[in-house]
């Protein structure tokens, strides 16, 4: 099945280029927040250890190696914590750069519509979507080519070149 | 699509079971509407298709070709099982009826293969086996031919047209439904198998052939199965012996160790050609068995064990449909190199995955189910598969012979299930397994109690013939002797061995001897892995004559203590430290044991 | 988790029954396909095609029906059986049995997509397993050792503390300092057994060596089918692409079981044993026999499935088909761990198939094979000698049989206890068995060759002179 050029693909173009903007902020603020979550937990372990030390005793060591796991795990807990909120702020940047590319009539409306009727057929019901794009409708079948759902579905096609907002670059 | 087509699409030499040439069948269909899907749930597919597709005939199914069969008509529908996973598979997908049943290719070069469950080869298929199966074709290496009638002979089918060389004497023959005169025939030399090497009556022979698997290959007739099998496992050699051409199930639950005992005949019985089917079994066991064979040496050829092998790999992840099959395909296998007049032992691990893979189909179709949701006609259909196995005049005057040995699983242990239940029924010969003697890590765990051999008699006269009347006597008395140690050993368990009376004490120290010294084998060890006959009449020999001495002891007045002191780890070695067809070594064992209780007289 | 190309949805419903719905309209939706359905309110529920007839699609809701309508909710079709992304992105996260995040943590990313049903490894193309996974646990370590590629069951009853031991081989687990990693799933925990799994693997969590999958016992019982193949498909990636040697622990496959036949019964289906579906014993091949290693390829598979024998009956369909699938089984014993020694393994019912080739010189210790055939030997003895005990008593007994008598209490206490966070070494392991084999007469371990006897005989005397 060799289709025709895609009329979405400058939706597509316009959303890569909204993330990149977006990941260029937020990766160097979730580095921090990481480091910060990190530094905080390998200090909280050093002064466990330090006290267990100074106490000398053996249960004092397996308590203070039972913490720096603790520790470890905190901080890795805190680090996904900031990951999450980082992927939020992408799909939330992303949506409104698809909004907003929308608007901009980067993608006609007439041209979302043609494809809602590709999909479901000439006689498709085309509606405007609040925020930007279309929805079609046939009785028994519907499309989705809202400006929301277009970005999730860009998003989740990323896949795992999500993950350079906080992997080392 | 080049897989599936190996394995079902119309062969050129045009063999029994087919109505049209290959390439042909969308002539025949150019006014009618294109088959396609109508609905798939799991492995059952509705095609919409024309009215000239019988029952049975082979479907490739959707874009990749998935093989499927024709197991009902209704109207201008079919219903056809598919013989891979259907995820993806959607109405409208087309459908290629193949106007043919299901048919496997048949060449030499299926020895030391490894196959699915309809041949298709598995060797450079690739890591994952996904969709339609293997995609790559056999290693296809030349053959030696070497002619055996002459041109312008008159030949009917089923005669031996000539040799092919190879570690097992093969023979190009004149396909059933042939006959003729010989207009053709290729000069002594190597050989493709797909190059035509005679032309009988018009028609191209080759060496690659192709045959429906569900219909089992004509013979000239049976003969009554009177010659040992040796299997080069004792417990069942001189207990439960099988004959060339009979029938065997071995059932035994989990952990008794019926795969080993399979694998080590697979390896040790003097067959000519084994046929493995893996049938629902472990994926990791099958590897290990494939290096194993490749690595043995055949005691008789002094090639490897493998290349008298043709394995048929079904693991349980496999697909089910091709379960049911490949037993089917590992029958026609072996009916093909009986017809060689060669002696076949077809392997089949186990039965029970392949009457589950019945029962899944049964309950897919709506069949109404018997016992445990069993189709109705699972003993009909066990039945007809162990009747494959015979001794046969082949139809050039040969003898050949299929002996088919069945795993049976039941679940749970319960030999009252169907599937054991009805088995038990259609076998000659029967070797339970049993989960104490496993327990114990005894090995063979082959029950002398609970396992029988109706081919005894007949084997009794063959060996009889063959200058040892006494096979049946010696036979009898192992028998009796550990019948009786194990009548005794619960008595001993409840008043101890000291309250016995001699000659029962006897009976116990019997017991042990026979089981330790005789039954029992050492599957890793070079010396005892498998026992040719003439080392267990040594072995059997060797603990009665040592029993005849214990027991004129004790008749003497010598006390039983002194008669169980004396140390007959010798004899109790002998096994291991003989070589797997010596007997001197068992021998001079059985003397020092003679003259150690010469010494406690 | 689909990300497929933008889809149709479909908004005509037929029938809702159980956990099945019935859409109409459909076009080139294939059988197996995963589903996204969106109700009314917004909620997401995910499903597979049962059954594909002519324009009708019978879909299996994995969260079930309730609160679903014919007006209001949309089917959408992924256009292929589930995948999901896989790769090193799970090492360290913790999820439900679907796979979505538990965590805290952004969804599991992944550039390549798997799906959840594998093809079949080629037989020819296995790998015979051939080295030792390191528990940590004496009595698995010496009596029935994992080795990397196999599948060996736990066989438990209600009561016995197979999650502590799976939590603890799951814990403690190496390969021989090679790359691993740990995926666990837990199917129908309860939320203080699913709260105890987290806190006894939170440090292997932190290295990013685990990836926890678990179905509580209050998540819907459809999801607990998808949460094992999620587990073995993020395994198959990281072994045979990343390169690691994964362990694959799952637990409680009978709960898993039991899903199997609530769904069965569900879609009326023909029962066989216990009104378990017929294709129980294919059903669980598919998921054991995803363990093993590919020739050429780095990495491996082993499976460590974790089943509670109801009533204590190892006849019972799920244990007795697993005992036909596995290679081996470790055997938890109540009478065991009535004498109050943990782990309870009761050595002799419990059996390692492929230890042969896993252990000896160069993977273990050369001692090794002859030890633990000698011990499990002499535990057998033992424990004919206390039959006999119990029938003519203790003082009838010949010397060395009293020996034996003391041997499996020597055994339970020197050697099968330990810990529930104690990691024994093998050395430490083995050193354990000798010194429970050295309490019987030296003619009673013959099964250990003279050389290796005294060696260790003279090793004991330096020790304790």
């Amino acid at each position: 099945m060799t289709a025709p050029a895609d009329p979405l693909d400058p939706v597509r173009a316009a959303l890569l280029r909204a993330a990149h903007t977006a990941a260029d902020e937020v990766r160097d603020r979730a580095r921090a927040d990481a480091q910060e979550t990190l530094r905080a937990a390998r200090a909280s372990a050093d002064e466990v250890l330090a006290r267990a030390r100074d106490r000398g005793a053996a249960d004092g060591a397996a308590a203070a190696a039972g913490e720096r796991v603790r520790a470890v795990q905190d901080a890795w807990a805190a680090e996904l914590a900031a990951r999450a909120a980082v992927y939020a702020e992408l799909r939330a940047r992303v949506r409104e750069g698809v909004r907003r590319a929308l608007a901009r009539g980067a993608v006609p409306q007439t041209r979302l519509a043609a494809r809602a009727r590709t999909l479901l057929g000439a006689d498709a019901h085309v509606t405007a979507a609040p925020a930007g794009g279309v929805t079609g409708e046939v009785p028994g079948r519907r499309v989705d080519l809202s400006a929301d759902a277009l970005a999730d579905r860009a998003l989740e096609r990323l896949g795992a070149r999500a993950a350079a907002l906080w992997e080392p670059p | 699509m080049t897989a599936s087509g190996r394995a079902s699409a119309g062969p050129a030499d045009g063999e029994a079971g087919r109505r049209a040439e290959p390439g042909t069948p969308s002539d025949r269909s150019r006014d009618e509407p294109r088959p396609r899907i109508l609905r798939v749930t799991g492995p059952l597919v509705e095609i919409a298709c024309p009215p000239s597709v019988a029952m049975h005939d082979v479907v490739l199914l959707g874009a990749a070709g998935l093989p499927g069969e024709v197991v009902a008509v209704d109207g201008d529908a079919a219903t056809v099982q598919a013989y891979a996973y259907t995820g993806g598979l959607a109405p409208g997908h087309p459908a290629r009826p193949q106007g043919h049943p299901l048919t496997v290719r048949l060449a030499p070069d299926l020895l030391g293969g490894v196959f699915d469950g309809l041949l298709r080869p598995l060797a450079g298929a690739g890591d994952l086996l996904r969709g339609g199966g293997s995609a790559a074709a056999p290693e296809r290496r030349a053959w030696p031919f070497t002619p055996r009638v002459s041109r312008g002979a008159r030949v009917a089918a089923g005669d031996v047209l000539g040799e092919i060389g190879a570690h097992v004497p093969l023979r190009l023959l004149v396909p059933p439904d042939r006959s003729g005169d010989v207009d053709r025939l290729a000069a002594a030399g190597e050989y493709a198998t797909d190059s035509v090497l005679a032309v009988v009556g018009g028609h191209e022979i080759r060496m690659a052939q192709h045959w429906p698997v569900r219909r089992p290959r004509p013979a000239g007739g049976r003969l009554p199965a009177d010659v040992p099998l040796h299997t080069g496992q004792r417990a069942v050699d001189l207990l439960f012996p099988v004959a060339r051409g009979s029938t065997v199930a071995v059932p035994g639950g989990f952990g008794t160790g019926k795969t080993m005992l399979l694998q080590q005949i697979a390896k040790w019985c003097d067959a000519d050609v084994i046929v493995y089917v893996g049938c629902g079994e472990r994926g990791n066991e099958m590897a290990d068995v494939i290096e194993e064979l490749t690595e043995l040496t055949d005691p008789r050829t002094g090639g490897s064990l493998a290349e008298r092998t043709v394995t048929i790999a079904n693991t349980s992840n496999m697909p089910m449909m091709a379960r049911e099959a490949s037993v089917h395909t590992g029958a026609t296998v072996a009916e093909y190199f009986r017809d060689m007049g060669l002696d076949v032992v077809l392997i089949a691990d186990s039965t029970s995955r392949w009457a589950e893979a019945l029962r899944e189909f049964a309950s897919r179709m709506g069949e109404l189910p018997a016992e445990e949701g069993y189709p109705a006609g699972l003993a009909s259909q066990l039945a007809a598969f162990y009747e494959r196995a015979a001794a046969v005049r082949t139809l050039s005057g040969a003898s050949g012979s299929v002996t088919v040995i069945g795993a049976v699983s039941p679940p749970g242990g319960d030999r009252t299930e169907p599937v054991t239940a009805h088995t038990e029924r259609f076998v000659r010969c029967l070797w339970s397994l049993d989960r104490d003697l496993a327990y114990a890590r005894h090995y063979p765990a082959v029950s002398w109690a609970d396992s029988f051999s109706r081919d005894a008699a007949a084997l009794a006269a063959a060996h009889a013939r063959g200058g040892d009347p006494e096979w049946l006597p010696r036979r009898g008395r192992v028998a009796r002797l550990l019948a009786e140690a194990d009548r005794l050993a619960d008595l001993v368990e409840l008043v101890g061995i000291t309250a016995l009376p001699p000659r029962e004490r006897v009976s116990v120290l019997a017991g042990r001897l026979v089981r330790e010294a005789v039954i029992q084998q050492n599957a890793l060890s070079p010396g005892d892995a498998y026992s040719a006959p003439e080392k267990t009449s040594a072995l059997v020999a060797a603990v009665l004559a040592v029993l005849d001495r214990c027991l004129e002891l004790v008749d003497s007045g010598v006390r039983a203590d002194a008669v169980e002191a004396v140390d007959f780890t010798p004899l109790l070695r002998a096994r291991e430290s003989a070589g797997p067809a010596e007997t001197a070594a068992v021998v001079a064992a059985r003397d020092q044991v003679l003259a150690r209780l010469r010494d406690a007289a | 988790m689909s990300g497929g190309p933008v889809g149709v949805e479909y908004t005509g419903v037929r029938e809702l029954r159980g956990p099945l719905v019935v859409v109409e309209g459909v076009r080139e939706v294939g059988w197996d396909e995963f589903a996204t359905i969106v109700l009314d309110s917004g909620e997401r529920r995910h499903g597979l095609v049962l059954d594909v007839d002519r324009d009708l699609a019978v879909v299996q809701v994995l969260e079930d029906t309730a609160g679903m309508a014919r007006t209001g909710t949309r089917v959408a079709f992924a256009g292929t059986p589930l995948r999901i992304p896989v790769g090193p992105g799970w090492l360290g996260r913790m999820c439900d049995g679907r796979g979505e995040p538990a965590d805290g943590g952004p969804p599991v990313l992944g550039d390549t997509r798997a799906a959840v049903g594998a093809a079949p490894i080629n037989p020819v193309r296995r790998e015979p397993p051939g080295e030792p996974v390191l528990t940590g646990v004496g009595a698995v370590d010496v009596l029935t050792t994992l080795v990397r590629g196999q599948k060996l069951p736990v066989f438990s009853a209600a009561g016995l503390p197979h999650l502590e031991l799976a939590v603890q081989i799951a814990a403690q687990a190496t390969c021989a300092g090679e790359a691993f990693a740990v995926v666990f799933a837990g199917m129908g925990l309860t939320h203080a057994d699913a709260e105890f799994v987290r806190a006894g693997l939170a440090a292997r969590a932190a290295a990013r060596d685990l990836v926890l999958l678990v179905n509580t016992a209050d998540d819907p019982v459809i999801e607990r089918l998808l949460t094992p193949r999620l587990a073995l498909t993020v395994a198959e990636h990281l072994a045979f692409v990343v390169g690691r040697h994964v362990l694959v622990v799952m637990t409680d496959m009978t709960a898993y079981c039991e899903a199997l036949r609530e769904v069965s019964a569900a879609r009326g289906e023909i029962p066989a044993r216990r009104a378990y579906p017929g294709y129980l014993y294919s059903d669980l091949a598919s998921l054991y026999e995803r363990c093993g290693r590919i020739r050429g390829r780095p990495g491996s598979v082993t499976v460590l499935p974790v089943l509670t024998m109801p009533a204590g009956d190892i006849t019972h369909p799920v244990p007795d088909l697993t005992g036909y699938i596995t290679e081996g089984q470790i055997v938890l014993s109540a009478e065991v761990h009535a004498s109050g020694a943990y782990p309870p393994v009761d050595p002799l019912s419990s059996l390692s198939r492929l230890m042969r080739k896993g252990v000896g010189a160069g993977r273990t210790r050369p001692d090794h094979p002859a030890v633990a055939a000698q011990l499990t030997a002499a535990l057998a003895r033992s424990r004919q000698v206390r039959e006999l005990a119990d029938l003519i008593g203790r003082p009838a007994l010949s010397p060395t049989d009293q020996r034996f008598l003391d041997l499996e209490d020597v055994f339970r206490r020197r050697f099968l206890a330990q810990g529930t966070d104690e990691n024994r070494s093998m050395d430490e392991s083995l050193n354990g068995a000798w010194d429970v084999l050295l309490t019987l007469p030296r003619g009673e371990l013959g099964m250990i060759p003279v050389d290796l006897l005294d060696t260790r005989t003279a090793a004991r005397e330096k020790e304790s002179p």
